[in-house]
């Protein structure tokens, strides 16, 4: 399985892809998604060209909701000049809100082919972002993570390299309500152990989280595992271990944790339980999303998104 | 008027049209049998004094066929004889592409040059055309003299290192390489590589065999991630003169990329199927889904289905000896680039698939009796 539909709703907006011939027409309705066309690109068109287009127009300033989408049909350049064309633009997208760079659907570049880069930069030039969402893991960093009203935040891999989970555990992002990890698979980076998710679980890293995401993990049973008597689940309402390989192990530890049952919500989809598991799943008093039960291939569990 | 058909009588295809020519009211077409033809190429002279409409449909879908079209094809090396035969009762291999072109080829130019004798053959497509629409290499130079879009081409290569080699030169990390006489998907591969990764997608099958790797076409759609897998693969599909185009990603919606089957019947676009599939491969028979029109409709605008649309009648147009024409057209990612994938010469066996209330063979019959009534 991989990321398939670029998206059609970004933070309760629908998206339009920005076309320079129109411009901006709806700026505070819509959310733009910058993408350069295939036929502009194959003339030398830059993403970058595309981004000064946008941030020129003259309602750039009323701007809240943007999108970066593919930037390169060979996956061959990294984000080094989006995030840069991005920070440049700090002030014409006076209003910006909520940034998604990397919508980026399988068949124009797998998630693990997507070539990232740093991208902390634009959260010292946007103040007053407030939802920061990325994909792609290679190459990327998000080494100045720092931030006073960044609520959510959403980091999609296919696997996180150790550097990066670090970034994250190094955070300053006192208002942050929701985090989103897509942890991915070893054979693209990941290399990390529940241990080196203990800042996170402490409650101490992010004061004011309302929702836990760690989501695509080859170790969601150790995750489910770690999670009893972790800090964090005092805090949250909302638990989301979908996408992974949760087993009968995980899901029994979350059974038997006494803080599992307080949230609002949990979310397995795409899981390993067995049929009884399951049924002991919907007995714990709270809603519960299961669907999309996997059987273990040959003794080996997969993610959902990994390539 | 009278119709008759060079084809396959065992095949859907046959029976199918006759049912829409008595659905019309007209009466059975006369089949000519691909496989008693290929041995002698012969029209029926006394049954062509009136006025006929000939139409040639596919030879596919038949194994004694496809080996004497191979042997046709390989004239000249009679030593291969005995190959073809075990090749041709090996079930879903792929080869020989080149030499049952020349023989399909040969065969096509025979009967354009019998029908010669005779004014009154009326042709659903002629053979020229047909012949022109299996050689991808052919279509795609047509296109590019009249300015249809289409995807670029690669240079010709004859082994995976080459390839290689031109991809970088292209600068270009993912292509499809296809048979440049092949349908159906038949030994296309989806391929693309950055750095040390590398994939290819596709439905024919590398097994091992004593002579070297053979080709199967399956109905699975397989990733091949290991280097030497890919280049066994490729290597074995370059043994035929394939194409090399540029992977332009395709649009999507729910879960699965799509491109459009646009059939042109006298200028004109009508049936429209949506093909999707979770691989970058779309054909049906691969267990992809068709899709609504409304969906479509919905993710590009009507603006872009109808720009889509007329540029299928373009490429149709640069057919001016063909009725109908099956064009397959891609909308890229961006949900704006519009390109020409293929046109195919038999691409109208569209069961169920109705426009204005009719099949595709019915509105064939009925754009060829209004030409006659105007």
């Amino acid at each position: 399985m991989t990321v398939s539909d670029n998206l059609d709703v970004f933070c309760g907006k629908s998206v339009d892809d920005y076309d320079r011939n129109t411009g901006i027409v709806n700026p505070q309705g819509r959310a733009y998604r910058i993408r350069i066309t295939y036929d502009e690109y194959e003339q030398g068109t830059k993403s970058e060209d595309l981004i000064t287009a946008f941030v020129n127009d003259p309602k750039a300033g009323e701007v809240t909701d943007l999108i970066i989408g593919a930037y390169d049909y060979e996956s061959s350049t990294d984000s080094v000049g989006i995030v840069t064309a991005i920070v440049n633009a700090k002030d014409k997208l006076r209003n910006l809100k909520n940034l998604f760079i990397g919508d980026i659907t399988y068949e124009e570049s797998e998630i693990s082919w997507i070539q990232q880069s740093d991208v902390s930069p634009v959260f010292a030039a946007y103040p007053g972002l407030v939802h920061f969402q990325v994909r792609g893991g290679t190459g990327l960093r998000l080494s100045a993570l720092k931030h006073d009203t960044l609520e959510t935040l959403i980091i999609e891999t296919g696997g996180m390299y150790p550097e990066t989970l670090k970034d994250v555990c190094n955070a300053n992002l006192p208002n942050l309500r929701s985090l989103e990890l897509w942890l991915g698979s070893e054979h693209y980076g990941f290399e990390s152990k529940t241990e080196d998710l203990a800042p996170i679980l402490s409650g101490k890293l992010f004061p004011k989280l309302k929702r836990l995401a760690l989501r695509d993990s080859e170790i969601s049973d150790d995750i489910a595992k770690a999670l009893t008597g972790a800090p964090v689940m005092e805090q949250i309402e909302e638990l989301d271990l979908s996408m992974g390989t949760l087993g009968d192990a995980g899901a029994q530890a979350l059974i038997d944790n006494p803080a599992v049952r307080k949230l609002k919500n949990l979310n397995i989809d795409h899981h390993y339980l067995s049929n009884a598991m399951m049924e002991k799943m919907r007995q714990i008093g709270i809603p519960v999303e299961m669907d999309d039960q996997n059987e273990e291939d040959e003794g080996e569990r997969y993610v959902e998104v990994a390539e | 008027m009278k119709f008759r058909i060079l084809g396959n009588p065992e095949n859907r295809r046959v029976s199918l049209f006759a049912e829409a020519l008595q659905s019309a009211g007209l009466a059975p077409p006369q089949v000519l049998p691909y496989a008693g033809f290929i041995r002698n190429p012969d029209l029926p002279g006394d049954t062509l004094q009136e006025k006929c409409v000939f139409r040639i449909d596919s030879p596919g879908e038949n194994e004694e066929v496809r080996r004497l079209l191979i042997l046709q094809g390989m004239r000249r090396e009679k030593e291969k004889q005995e190959e073809v035969s075990r090749l041709t009762g090996d079930f879903g291999r792929v080869g020989y592409g080149r030499e049952w072109y020349n023989g399909f080829a040969g065969l096509l130019k025979t009967i354009g040059q019998k029908a010669q004798a005779y004014p009154q053959i009326r042709w659903m497509n002629t053979p020229q055309d047909i012949r022109t629409m299996f050689d991808k290499q052919q279509c795609h130079a047509l296109f590019l003299e009249k300015n249809i879009p289409v995807p670029a081409l690669l240079p010709e290569v004859f082994t995976y290192e080459a390839l290689k080699s031109e991809m970088r030169k292209a600068g270009k990390t993912r292509v499809f390489v296809k048979p440049a006489h092949g349908s159906s998907a038949s030994g296309v591969v989806a391929f693309r590589m950055q750095k040390e990764k590398m994939e290819a997608i596709s439905s024919a099958e590398a097994v091992e065999k004593p002579g070297g790797i053979a080709l199967y076409n399956s109905l699975k759609i397989r990733s091949y991630k290991n280097e030497n897998e890919i280049a066994g693969l490729l290597d074995s599909v370059f043994r035929d003169k394939a194409i090399v185009e540029e992977w332009i990603p395709k649009a999507g919606y729910k879960g699965q990329v799509f491109d459009l089957r646009i059939l042109v019947i006298g200028g004109k676009a009508c049936h429209t199927v949506v093909r999707r599939s979770k691989s970058p491969i779309t054909n049906l028979h691969l267990g992809n889904k068709r899709g609504l029109t409304e969906d479509v409709v919905a993710l590009i605008g009507k603006s872009k289905m109808e720009e889509a649309r007329f540029i299928a009648e373009q490429a149709a147009a640069c057919f001016p000896g063909s009725l109908y024409i099956a064009a397959d057209v891609l909308i890229a990612s961006d949900r704006s680039t519009i390109k020409i994938l293929e046109v195919n010469a038999f691409g109208d066996l569209l069961p169920g698939i109705l426009h204005n209330g009719e099949s595709t063979y019915t509105a064939e019959i009925n754009a060829l009796l209004q030409n006659d009534a105007g």
